[in-house]
């Protein structure tokens, strides 16, 4: 079933469906606030915001069909929101370093590194780099999820790209 | 994308069926549909208390004043009526949640 049919059903006060469009995109919202937001679980207790908030709202999705991209964007405002409040301590932006998932698999030195850099990058441009990069999204559909021109966020992913590759002593494509 | 970052991005996926996660959130979503449908009850009845308080004195006096007229009795069984059974609608009948888009 697609998106835009299980969204009719749930707007129809289906939570069976809606319980559906979750387990599709559980995976990708959640991922993506994992490497916005500072740890595994605030980027889970996000995901579950983004969620009910698109649960609220699903009479105002216009195109039932990019439903992903929606909720992406919901979830983005919410961690940006989060973000602001989180900025004010900065005991917060170490424990995203110190928490971060990646930071325990594979190499581990490698993997802090790439923490770090990314921990420098602006919220706009670690959410650019986590959909393009880490997510595989195009260029058009990062910025509308992002609501970012899509220059601005060519321009995240271009800087954000250059800064993971020096991190990883590589060329910049 | 090089392997190492493809590696590092990879690490960081959440997984690709989590019940727990799935469930947390279903039981927010109930408790918010339990919270807004008991709130929309709340309005609606104390409305319908509101429209019987303001009309019962209008329908007490065109009681008295019909005296045993068939055609009062039957206006007042009428209003009387309707407002009951709209009572009964909104106590019987679940509010089709999510909200509507005026509400949302």
């Amino acid at each position: 079933m697609t998106d835009a049919a299980l969204v009719k059903r749930a707007r129809a006060g289906s939570d069976a469906a809606f319980a559906q469009l979750v387990d599709r995109h559980g995976q990708a919202v959640r991922t993506f606030m994992r490497r916005v937001c500072v740890n595994a679980d605030e980027a889970d207790d996000l995901a579950q915001d983004a969620f009910l908030s698109a649960w609220m709202s699903l009479r105002r999705l216009k195109e039932p069909d990019r439903f992903l991209s929606w909720l992406m964007g919901i979830a983005w405002r919410k961690a940006k929101t989060r973000a602001r409040s989180a900025a004010r301590t900065r005991a917060r932006e170490t424990a995203w370093q110190d928490g971060h998932p990646g930071s325990t698999s594979g190499n581990a030195e490698l993997a802090l590194a790439l923490n770090q850099a990314l921990g420098q990058l602006s919220p706009d441009q670690r959410a650019a780099v986590a959909l393009c990069l880490g997510g595989g999204w195009t260029h058009p559909e990062a910025a509308t999820a992002l609501d970012m021109p899509l220059g601005t966020l060519k321009s995240h992913v271009s800087r954000g790209r250059a800064r993971l590759a020096e991190i990883l002593g590589e060329d910049d494509e | 994308m090089s392997d190492p970052l493809k590696a590092y991005f990879d690490a960081g996926q959440a997984p690709a069926e989590d019940t727990a996660f799935r469930l947390a959130l279903m039981e927010r979503v109930a408790k918010r549909r339990f919270q807004i449908e008991l709130g929309l009850e709340i309005v609606f009845f104390a409305a319908l208390a509101l429209c019987l308080a303001l009309l019962w004195p209008a329908l007490n006096a065109t009681l008295l004043s019909v005296g045993g007229s068939m055609t009062g009795i039957a206006a007042m069984v009428t209003v009387l009526g309707a407002i009951a059974l709209a009572g009964q609608w909104a106590a019987t009948h679940r509010l089709r949640l999510p909200l509507p888009r005026w509400m949302g």
